[in-house]
């Protein structure tokens, strides 16, 4: 019973890591399609209604979800309290905070803090180039994300599974 | 300290906050405007004169010693102005100035970047200068007897130098009339009576005021007349012969004008080219002309008046 019981719990908790592990990589996909979201928003508010990074950000916090809208978040309240900051080091700060929630790797990350060190920074037809740009840097890497997670999801759900069979069998 | 002050200082990186803080606290009211500009001291403009800030946050009347302003300085105090957003400021920008929270009022000078319509933008910032407002309630007093009357507003052309109080003076008039219930309109080319920020005047300029900023002067008066019903227009500096003629489209529509205009004396501006015309059978009765009496905070404005016409 007790070896019953041992088996259940080994393989349920390999295979939930292994589900983890390979939920990372669909998450880190769907964080990089949030974050292009956040520049669509953003080129819209610049664009047309060109209200303050402030406003746009109470927007699209609306709009997002999980750790991009905690990140999110984080910066306008950080705006809002202080007027004059390093945009660069706020979404820094902010991927360090929330880095249990956020899925994106050092690459990904570093495409948006290019982004953020001229944000706000430029008129409106620099600003939607810098967004533009990110924007195409963003899609390339979440094409790459997706070749990567189409293999490894399948892999590491599996590989979960086959350890606790493979600890079962040594321990029995 | 005074709490206008900390808004102001909002604005600026740590290191200047605490720096600017001590000196501001010294000055207290005096002060006039913060000029700061790239490999140079700051220059803090008083009342009493200038002053440049030491690292420590003293005030010398010397430049020795004092704080050397950075370009990386200017860069974030302009960015912080533009609440981390230039392209939602570009308007401003091209006019030379931004209006922040407060209604202070930061210029803007530098390399600029001219296009088809005049300057688009600057390219490198070299210099701001924050004009520190300064709303005073109660600031036309001594004059406001001579303006408003029993039998209505006398239409009223203000007088003085530059710095002389004339803006002071028209924003208090405007909130006082304003505020014992006659409809009151603000033609702002330049923003500074009212101060709008975000579309909340940040200045108190009475609960029957509508403003418009910064269109010119032509458009503004003709606007307000046909959609707002005023009962009195007020504009500030009457320069150009558009903003004359502006004020000549208001006389006799029933609708009384408070205006101002650079000068020394009447007799001087009763001479000027575009300024003639204004006083004809319907236009200005009378000219007052600001004289201040004291120094800072205790500072009185009074007024010389030349009537060009009795009233009936």
């Amino acid at each position: 019973m007790i070896k019953l019981f041992a088996t259940v719990f080994i393989l349920t908790g390999c295979g939930y890591l292994g589900i983890l592990f390979a939920m990372s990589y669909k998450k880190r996909v769907r964080q990089l399609i949030e974050f292009q979201q956040v520049l669509n928003l953003l080129e819209f508010d610049i664009n047309f209604l060109a209200v303050p990074l402030k406003e746009s950000f109470e927007k699209i916090s609306k709009n997002s979800g999980g750790g991009v809208k905690d990140v999110i978040d984080y910066i306008r309240e950080r705006i809002e309290k202080d007027k004059c900051i390093d945009m660069q080091r706020l979404w820094e700060r902010g991927f360090q905070r929330f880095s249990d929630e956020i899925f994106l790797t050092q690459e990904d990350k570093k495409i948006l803090l290019d982004f953020s060190k001229n944000l706000g920074c430029g008129d409106r037809e620099s600003e939607i180039n810098n967004i533009k740009i990110t924007l195409s840097r963003l899609k390339i890497a979440e094409n790459e994300a997706r070749e990567i997670a189409k293999t490894n999801v399948k892999m590491y759900r599996g590989l979960g599974f086959l350890t606790g069979f493979f600890i079962v069998i040594i321990l029995i | 300290m005074n709490t206008r002050y900390n808004e102001i200082l909002s604005y600026f990186p740590q290191n200047l906050r605490r720096m600017l803080g001590r000196g501001m606290n010294i000055l207290e009211d005096s002060l006039q405007e913060i000029r700061i500009r790239a490999r140079l001291p700051i220059i803090l403009g008083t009342t009493n004169g200038n002053f440049a800030i030491t690292p420590d946050g003293e005030l010398s009347p010397a430049v020795g010693g004092a704080y050397i302003v950075k370009e990386s300085d200017v860069r974030q105090i302009f960015t912080a102005v533009c609440e981390n957003s230039v392209y939602a400021f570009m308007e401003d920008i091209k006019q030379g100035f931004v209006t922040i929270k407060g209604g202070h009022r930061v210029g803007i000078a530098g390399r600029a970047v001219n296009g088809k319509n005049g300057i688009e933008n600057f390219r490198e910032i070299s210099s701001l200068n924050i004009r520190v407002a300064r709303e005073v309630v109660g600031a036309a007093n001594y004059i406001i007897g001579d303006i408003q009357k029993d039998s209505g507003i006398v239409n009223t052309l203000i007088v003085s130098p530059p710095m002389g109080g004339k803006t002071t003076v028209l924003r208090d008039l405007a909130r006082q009339i304003s505020d014992s219930g006659i409809k009151t309109a603000l033609a702002d080319d330049r923003g500074e009576l009212a101060a709008i920020f975000r579309g909340v005047p940040q200045n108190d300029i009475g609960i029957q005021t509508d403003v418009i900023e910064n269109a010119p002067k032509s458009q503004a008066v003709i606007m307000m007349l046909r959609s707002m019903s005023p009962e009195l227009i007020v504009t500030d500096e009457i320069a150009t012969k558009d903003d004359a003629d502006a004020v000549l489209k208001c006389f006799g529509t029933g609708v009384s004008v408070i205006a101002s205009t650079h000068g020394k004396s009447a007799e001087e501006v009763l001479k000027r080219e575009n300024i003639k015309p204004l006083f004809s059978e319907i236009g200005f009765k009378q000219i007052i002309v600001l004289q201040k009496e004291g120094r800072g905070i205790n500072t009185k404005v009074l007024g010389e008046i030349t009537k060009i016409r009795q009233e009936k």
